[in-house]
């Protein structure tokens, strides 16, 4: 029963198919009026909204990352675009908004401001633009309160945007006073430590002398080891280097002891006070601070602006500050040869001869155990203080430079983040401006009432063809020959036509 | 109606006696029965293709004309088959309405059976040998209607009407031809499956369901199922 089909066959129950689907004209035409009518409802009671937008520029001012300062600006557009859209999304910003202008009172009333909020966030849309443009819009049924609200929300942004790199800029810099005041506490410990260590070892005084300014108390350590190398050299010239680490530095506090027997009969070489000099050093950067900013403030405002005022009172500050450190270095230096003047000569002359007897001794028994080639056991000896003492001496003094070190950079960023400070409280870090101000829409945004018509028209019309169709291709009854052939019960053995409209078999 | 009543000739026993209908004009004739009213028509010549297909199916006898549900053409079919396979002048053919629910077979020809096919069944429990009495309705086509009006019963004894089949077929008939009820909704079918050659399926073009059709199908003895006739397709 089952015959393969050709084209036409399958042709013909295409147009069979569309013939029973006209059967169900009435059927389709009811889909359609139901469309339609839904349609006109729709369009009819169609909210016309309307949209407002304006256009806001990020500018740069004062770069803050030519400042050095924190990460205030520079972000990428995207990275700035999905920050400032969260400032606008903000729930208490938009509920305040919502509240300013009696937005969506249906839904505070019914469901609260949560979802006052929520419906909100669906009208407002913040687009990033090319450049450092962005799009802020909001949509509404009113023409006047879109206008309105859109130049409130850019109003908000801009000024929250400022209130946040304001407060930003302030945090950094508080934290960098917290940390300078504990590293100039952790400083002042350490050069304590060192001056108490000077105190004690007064021979260690001259490489401070000698390296005065220089800062490093390894750059002081070497300087002595070479006058300790040559005198090594001369004393060692008929019987070669010890290679004794302990004679080498017994050598080193012998040529300690003759330097400063020599300072004793020479000229007097100033012990300055650590801390003092820290001062001074303080004192230098916050003068050359306050005339980078003074010049800073006067390259923007004239001489009456507040700025430049108080930066001039911040170098005047600085200048005094400055002066007074300087005094009393001066007056430190004047009073340390009165106390050098107290060196006991005769214990330095004693110890010198302690510490010669104790290098001869060394290099003489150094030179037995090399002619009886025996095993080279160092024993414990009494001048291992002197090892010990050089490795205290080289710790405190690494310690001093790296926390002098520390100290500096903070200061470097502590001076930045006051300008970044300086500069996004008086507005100039980065500015936004409202290129194109909220204007009001004349016309509703799409899609309009006639285009909603046309669309549900279009659409009942879709439906009621798929209807006909549907109905037509799920339709249960026999119609002809090709009804009867695949169901496979029975061949077919007649069909009798269809009677003309006048007669009925039945 | 004027009657005669007449021994059918060359029978070996008088098992029938005929009644003689009027002819009637062509447009008194019931409009179900194509083969009179038009029969020159392609509707007439597609009950002759189906003469023809059944006698390829293996010449069936005795065919009953049913359907899956009511109003799908079993009358209309049955008649208009009677009439064709009486078109051969050697063929007697006998139409008997088994359909006690909803007879029509009587309006279709247009008499008034005096004797009701019911009756003789009743009549034939008792007395086997009586003759029964047809109609003529043409000069080899005879019918055995039943009368309408009566209130509607099913056929429950299915004996009786199988040895009156077979005593109808003795007395002289080429082919038995029964209109019978639907087939979903009663057993009348079932019952007269077993004495016929062949069930013939009527099915009504945008009324049968292909459901209705397989349930049908179901019910019947697949073998006896001759085939489908599609009208008004």
């Amino acid at each position: 029963m089952t015959e393969e089909r050709t084209p036409r066959d399958h042709l013909d129950r295409i147009l069979t198919l569309l013939r029973r689907a006209a059967g169900f004209r009435l059927q389709a035409g009811l889909v359609l009026v139901i469309g339609v009518a839904a349609s006109m409802f729709v369009a009819l009671t169609w909210k016309r909204i309307y949209r407002s937008e304006t256009l806001i520029l990020y500018r740069e001012g004062i770069s803050s990352a030519n400042l050095g300062g924190a990460d205030l600006g520079g972000d990428p557009a995207r990275k700035l675009g999905l920050r400032l859209k969260e400032m606008v999304l903000s729930r208490s910003r938009l509920q305040q908004i919502i509240e300013e202008f009696k937005l969506y009172p249906e839904i505070v009333d019914d469901r609260g401001w949560v979802d006052a909020v929520d419906e909100m966030r669906l009208h407002i849309a913040f687009r990033v633009k090319d450049g450092d443009t962005f799009g802020l819009s909001f949509e509404a049924d009113n023409p006047d309160r879109v206008q309105k609200v859109t130049a409130k929300l850019a109003d908000v942004l801009i000024l929250e945007n400022s209130r946040t790199r304001t407060e930003q800029a302030e945090e950094t810099r508080e934290f960098l006073d917290r940390e300078k005041k504990r590293n100039d506490e952790e400083l002042k410990a350490k050069e304590t430590n060192l001056a108490t260590f000077l105190a004690k070892h007064p021979e260690f005084a001259r490489e401070t002398g000698q390296s005065a300014g220089g800062g490093g108390g390894g750059q002081a350590g070497s300087a002595i080891r070479a006058v300790g190398r040559s005198a090594a050299a001369a004393a060692a010239a008929g019987s070669g280097n010890s290679g004794d680490a302990t004679v080498n530095a017994l050598e080193r506090e012998a040529a300690r002891i003759q330097a400063r027997l020599a300072v004793g009969n020479t000229h007097k070489t100033p012990l300055l006070d650590p801390r003092m000099q820290q001062q001074r050093t303080e004192a230098e950067s916050e003068f050359a601070a306050s005339q980078r900013d003074l010049g800073d403030k006067m390259s923007q405002f004239t001489e009456q602006h507040p700025d430049v005022k108080a930066a001039k009172l911040r170098v005047e500050l600085a200048r005094t500050r400055l002066k007074r450190a300087n005094e009393a270095l001066l007056s430190e230096t004047a009073r340390v040869p009165e106390e050098s003047s107290n060196i006991d000569r005769e214990a330095l002359e004693s110890a010198l001869q302690k510490v010669n007897a104790e290098i001869s001794s060394r290099k003489r028994k150094k030179r037995s155990e090399d002619g009886e080639a025996a095993p080279a056991v160092a024993a414990p000896s009494s001048s291992d203080w002197i090892v010990e003492l050089e490795t205290e001496w080289n710790r405190l003094n690494r310690e001093v430079g790296e926390t002098r070190e520390k100290h500096q950079q903070l200061e470097d960023k502590q001076f930045k983040a006051s300008l970044v400070e300086s500069a996004a409280s008086a507005g100039r870090d980065a500015q936004m401006q409202i290129v194109d101000e909220a204007f009001r829409p004349t016309h509703p945004g799409k899609p309009g009432r006639s285009t909603i018509a046309g669309a549900g028209l279009a659409i009942s019309f879709f439906l009621s063809i798929l209807m006909a169709l549907s109905c037509a291709f799920f339709d249960d009854r026999i119609h002809d020959r090709v009804d009867l052939e695949q169901l496979e019960i029975a061949p077919l053995l007649s069909v009798v036509a269809k009677p003309s409209k006048k007669e009925s078999l039945v | 109606m004027s009657e005669e009543l007449r021994i059918l000739p060359g029978l070996d026993a008088p098992v029938a006696r005929v009644v003689a209908m009027p002819h009637s004009l062509p447009s008194q004739i019931d409009a179900r029965l194509v083969m009179v009213r038009e029969p020159d028509s392609q509707r007439a010549a597609s009950f002759r293709v189906l003469r023809h297909r059944m006698s390829a199916q293996g010449d069936p006898h005795v065919v009953v004309v049913s359907s899956a549900i009511a109003n799908e053409g079993k009358t209309t079919c049955a008649a208009n088959l009677a009439v064709a396979l009486s078109e051969d002048a050697r063929a007697r053919v006998l139409l008997v309405e088994a359909n006690r629910r909803h007879p029509s077979l009587a309006e279709v020809f247009g008499f008034f059976p005096e004797r009701c096919f019911a009756e003789q069944l009743e009549s034939h429990r008792q007395k086997p040998d009586d003759p029964w009495t047809v109609v003529g309705v043409a000069q080899t086509l005879h019918v055995l209607a039943v009368r309408s009006g009566d209130p509607p019963r099913p056929l429950t004894n299915g004996a009786t009407f199988q040895t009156s089949i077979e005593s109808l077929k003795r007395s002289g008939y080429d082919y038995i031809i029964i209109d019978t009820p639907p087939v979903l909704g009663s057993a009348d079918v079932n019952l007269v499956e077993d004495v016929a050659d062949g069930v013939l399926l009527a099915t009504w073009s945008g009324l049968t369901t292909s459901r209705s059709l397989r349930l049908a199908a179901e019910q019947i003895e697949p073998t006896k199922i001759l085939g489908f006739a599609l009208l008004n397709g």
